[in-house]
């Protein structure tokens, strides 16, 4: 008996051994293509939900409202004039958790666009949230005091058919991200001063870097 | 335990005979979720059939040394594995496939097919035929998800390919724009997978 369970321990012992290592080999040689894919992608969903620009900065995120925390935030100005913030939302009530939102606000404080990044909601339903039937909505909306809401709550947002849980994430995050930009809006006003020469790409670069740092 | 069944029965086994969708019934809770379009189906079926020809082959290998009464935790520990070297090798080298499949890797973990084929097959089968078994189970596997899919995404969606360029409105833009929607929801997924149980149920008996 107790030789047979020695077996037992040592027989899992070593697959999970190998299993370990060979997993730690793939995510050492998949680390850094994966964290260059993600910052492209991030970089791309800025310039997608805002204005044409040409310098970005990255400025401290604000404390978590409810179930909504917002993990960046990158204003953007063009010829030194503020056009708007893209604001990086994660809302933790999708209905298969966190739901993470691009979310851009123009110098008006309107919506300019949302970009789904990343979520987990049901292939066909919630996963709908980033197509342009429904994130296209969103462009120009003004969010008024009570926050945007989908028609079924009171609010003026199109639902996604069948995938109304989903929908309120994408609601909730625009209201929090252009929140946001209006409680800090006269600081974003003015870009901060860089040094002649340097491209905007690389700005973005450095606000990569500072958020994650 | 060597069967006298040809290689390429072994192969084809997995379409129609001994489908996993349709006859064994197995992966019937991932299908039901990720058949909502033709891309989709694709997408899950091509997945599950690389972990399912790699952990296969491993299994086999490794069927003289691991203990009976162990067994599924270390087969367990070697899909899952597979799930994540496949999860983390895609995100890494072909990002764009990952942003479209990147929600159905980890549900493979949890496809009994994989636990399934691994218990009933490789663990009692050479290292050649269980992956032709792993290949055409999952290749069946995914032939059955892409015609859910498709029906699905025909009369759920309006469209077809959806998620790909070739995207297009086989009933026209009129029926894209109110499709019967019950179709893209759980219960036209239950019924899709029942009505097509029937038919290839009926079309086994026959042959």
């Amino acid at each position: 008996m107790i030789r047979l369970m020695g077996r037992y321990v040592l027989v899992l012992g070593a697959i999970c051994l190998v299993a370990a290592a060979a997993l730690a080999a793939v995510f050492e040689v998949t680390k850094d293509p994966i964290a260059a894919s993600r910052a492209a992608v991030e970089r791309q969903a800025i310039q997608t939900v805002l204005p044409a620009f040409d310098q970005v900065g990255t400025a401290p995120a604000p404390a978590a409202t409810g179930g909504t925390r917002l993990l960046a935030l990158y204003p953007a100005w063009s010829s030194g004039q503020f056009v708007g913030a893209a604001v990086k939302v994660v809302d933790a009530g999708g209905y298969g958790g966190d739901v993470t939102i691009m979310v851009g606000v123009d110098a008006n404080l309107k919506v300019h666009a949302i970009r789904l990044l990343s979520h987990k909601e049901t292939p066909g339903l919630g996963s709908k949230l980033g197509e342009p039937k429904f994130a296209g909505q969103f462009s120009g909306l003004e969010v008024p005091a009570a926050g945007l809401r989908v028609v079924k709550d009171g609010g003026s947002v199109q639902a996604i058919t069948g995938a109304t849980i989903s929908s309120r994430c994408a609601a909730r995050a625009a209201t929090a991200a252009v929140q946001a930009v209006r409680e800090r809006a006269a600081e974003l006003a003015a870009p901060p001063a860089v040094e002649p020469g340097a491209a905007p790409a690389a700005a973005v670069a450095a606000g990569q870097g500072g958020a994650h740092g | 335990m060597a069967s006298g069944v040809s290689l390429d029965r072994e192969f084809t086994k997995g379409f129609v005979r001994e489908n996993p969708l349709f006859i064994l019934v197995l992966g019937t809770c991932p299908s039901l979720a990720t058949s909502t379009t033709l891309f989709n189906g694709f997408g899950m079926g091509i997945a599950a059939t690389f972990v399912l020809v790699c952990s296969n082959i491993v299994i086999s290998l490794l069927r003289k040394f691991i203990p009976d009464g162990v067994r599924i935790p270390a087969f367990i520990v070697v899909i899952a594995s597979f799930v994540t070297m496949v999860d983390l090798l895609m995100e890494g080298f072909v990002f764009s496939l990952h942003q479209s499949l990147g929600v159905f890797i980890p549900l493979i973990v949890v496809n009994c097919i994989i636990l399934g084929r691994a218990e009933a097959f490789a663990s009692k089968n050479g290292v050649l035929r269980s992956a032709l078994d792993g290949l055409g189970m999952g290749l069946g596997f995914m032939a059955a998800l892409v015609v859910m899919g498709t029906i699905r995404e025909i009369l759920g969606n309006g469209t077809l390919m959806a998620g790909t360029p070739y995207e297009f409105a086989p009933f026209g833009e009129g029926f894209k724009a109110s499709p019967v929607l019950v179709m893209t929801l759980p219960p036209g997924a239950f019924l899709t997978l029942g009505l097509l149980m029937a038919g290839v149920k009926r079309l086994g008996e026959r042959s």
